[in-house]
């Protein structure tokens, strides 16, 4: 009897031990962000608010996303930015200018220009499916309670040397692997940008943040707040939606 | 009896032709470098200030102090509102000749898959005609007209693009309420001014284009204010002053002459100094060359002091006569300096020193730098004060050297003089 219950004793410890391991092992919270945060596809509709110089400017828009890979944002408002349509396809980005009623294409560096006047860049915008896993190798530092809540804190170092955020320090809420707050550092080490999570909803399978605010570093005395008023996963989009053909249209 | 010293040195300086020659060669060569690096200096001077003025400070400009402070990044929203009316109200100042409003932004210049950032200038075409002369600037295509949506845009940028005169170029910016907007502008022609930093990264465009780029109604960033006379701009400043006061024209404005402006007010005086100390190393050389050469027609000829001692002429003569000398060679040096550095001079003032070529195309064109205010041919500038300093320096230099040499010899007995070698 008394073996039985030491058998048990063992057991249940080193189940228990082998899970927190696996729960503490940087990959596998990687992964759970990961299944989090990417989608095979989406459809957003979302105000961005610009706080800039005790201005608060409000923009509205919509995207359909495939992957990572592929998508296309349309603006409604204001009247100046109405009709502007931004396409990403690859590494390259299109953007339609209504008043100009002209194509603009931009690669490269171009891509981590500011997206309409707001913290976030094209490349922000348009990557935000990218698996974390992938392109970053992740170490765990000592655990934090971020507003409450208690986080895995992670610091992450790119695979490749060419990488945007070369490094990322990460507070990862404990209970639903959404990483709370971010610190995006360029190559050289110098903080570029902040971005929090305000606020997270629970999907059919997952949970995604819906209310977000990111600083530029780089910029005086502003910060954007992206605002999901609605978003559905894994719906079918056709292909004809990131040509630039519906650019134009 | 003072006539007689005179004359005796006039007779002693022609006497020995070689040695005059080359001492009055000597203080020629110095007198001419320093009359050509006095007016070169004064030209680069004189230049850069005219080229702020016409392009930058006007004779009075007028921003609000925070565009003013915060230039170099171009503050979109720091305008001067209802800048039309304020034009017209300034126009009518007494002494004004020109009122030229300015809209200036950073924006992306487009076309096909190439983009580059440059500074747009919504202007007048007309009026920017007058005071920055662009209109004659033009290598290829033609000057801007108004109300077309036509864009100039400077040599090296058009290269780095391969834009030609007729393409089409799409320009696309954050407006004052951070919304972004483009319009596509029709490349009329290509400026080059020769300076680095304009023809690298300016574009011109009617201001009127500017405005709707950047949705800022009739307002403007910068007014500048070109005078009859620029000698009364804090005049005209203080009338321009009033009409703000009155005004519904923004908050806090800068008015500003051209002599307050940073530049022409900090940037350059600082600069003079420095040429003024590399002048003051030519000075030192010309002046050690020109001592060294009197000093030695005095000391090699101690003997003959001495022989004119004993044949009975005073100290007092003899002094004189060694200064009289020097008188002649200085004057005779210093002359033909200043005939023959105000000649080169004034060949250069009209002809220019062009550095692009001097130094290659290549490393002028990547002197790259925001404000640069040389451009790539320097007019030397000859003037009366120039001329008359270096002739007097030339002069005073030949008499100060032999001033110690004289009165020492004066003083010597002639039995003293004969045994004297080369030595002081």
């Amino acid at each position: 009897m008394k073996r039985l219950l030491l058998f048990i004793i063992i057991v249940i410890l080193l189940v228990f031990q082998m899970a927190t391991e696996e729960a503490n092992e940087p990959f596998e919270i990687l992964n759970r962000i990961d299944s989090n945060m990417t989608f095979k596809n989406a459809y957003v509709e979302m105000d961005m608010v610009i706080n800039i110089k005790k201005r608060k400017i409000k923009k509205v828009m919509r995207s359909w996303s495939e992957g990572n890979s592929r998508s296309f944002i349309e603006f409604l408002s204001p009247a100046r930015d109405k009709g502007t349509k931004i396409l990403k396809t690859g590494k390259i980005i299109k953007i339609y200018y209504p008043s100009a009623e002209r194509v603009m294409r931009l690669s490269g560096h171009m891509l981590r220009q500011s997206m309409m006047g707001s913290d976030m860049s094209y490349e922000d915008m348009t990557e935000r499916s990218k698996e974390l896993k992938e392109d970053y190798t992740g170490k765990m530092q000592m655990d934090e309670i971020l507003d409450g809540q208690k986080c895995y804190v992670l610091t992450l170092t790119s695979k490749k040397k060419k990488q945007t955020y070369f490094k990322r320090k990460m507070w990862v809420d404990k209970e639903k692997y959404i990483g709370l707050k971010e610190e995006l550092y360029s190559k050289s080490g110098k903080l570029v940008k902040v971005s929090k999570v305000i606020e997270i909803k629970l999907f059919k399978n997952r949970y995604y943040p819906v209310e977000m605010t990111m600083e530029d570093k780089l910029r005086k005395n502003s910060s954007t707040r992206i605002v999901i008023k609605k978003i559905d996963f894994n719906i079918d989009i056709p292909d004809e939606m990131f040509t630039e053909r519906m650019l134009l249209k | 009896m003072f006539s007689n010293i005179l004359k005796l040195g006039w007779k002693n300086i022609s006497r020995n032709k070689k040695r005059t020659f080359f001492t009055v060669l000597a203080i020629t060569v110095g007198i001419t470098m320093l009359i050509f690096a006095s007016s070169y200096i004064e030209g680069m001077m004189n230049s850069a200030t005219e080229i702020a003025k016409r392009m930058r400070t006007g004779h009075v400009r007028i921003m609000t102090s925070e565009y003013s402070r915060l230039e170099r990044v171009m503050p979109k929203e720091e305008l001067v509102l209802n800048s039309e009316e304020l034009s017209g109200r300034i126009g009518e100042v007494r002494g004004v000749e020109l009122v030229s409003q300015m809209v200036k932004f950073s924006a992306l210049l487009s076309k096909n898959e190439l983009n580059e950032p440059g500074v747009v200038m919504g202007v007048d075409p007309e009026i920017v005609k007058v005071h920055m002369g662009l209109s004659e600037m033009i290598i290829s295509g033609k000057y801007l007209s108004r109300k077309k949506k036509e864009v100039i845009i400077g040599k090296l940028f058009a290269e780095k693009m391969g834009i030609k005169a007729g393409d089409e170029l799409l320009l696309v910016t954050t407006d004052i309420n951070y919304s972004t907007y483009a319009l596509p502008f029709n490349v009329s022609g290509i400026f080059e001014t020769g300076y680095t930093y304009m023809d690298k990264h300016l574009a011109f465009i009617p201001i009127e284009f500017a405005r709707e780029i950047l949705d800022c109604g009739n307002s403007s960033h910068e007014i500048l204010v070109y005078l009859k006379d620029q000698e009364k701009a804090a005049g005209a400043a203080s009338s321009i002053d009033k009409i703000v006061e009155s005004g519904r024209f923004g908050e806090s404005l800068d008015i500003l002459t051209w002599q307050e402006d940073e530049i022409i007010g900090q940037l350059m005086p600082m600069a003079k100094k420095v040429w003024q100390s590399i002048l003051g190393i030519i000075l030192m050389i010309v002046a050690l060359v020109i001592l060294n050469t009197m000093l030695m027609i005095v000391m090699e000829r101690y003997q003959e002091i001495g022989v004119l001692k004993a044949l009975g002429l005073k100290s007092k003569e003899i002094f004189f006569m060694i200064v009289a000398e020097a008188l002649y060679i200085g004057a005779l040096g210093s002359f033909s300096g200043v005939i023959i550095g105000s000649g080169l001079s004034a060949w250069l003032e009209k002809t220019g020193i062009n550095f692009a070529e001097m130094m290659g195309k290549e490393m002028w064109e990547s002197f790259d730098i925001p404000l640069a205010l040389y451009g790539n041919i320097i007019y030397p500038d000859l003037t009366t004060a120039i001329v008359i300093k270096s002739f007097l320096f030339g002069l005073f230099i030949a008499i100060l050297a032999v001033l110690y040499p004289a009165w020492k010899s004066s003083k010597m007995l002639p039995a003293e003089a004969f045994r004297a070698k080369l030595k002081v």
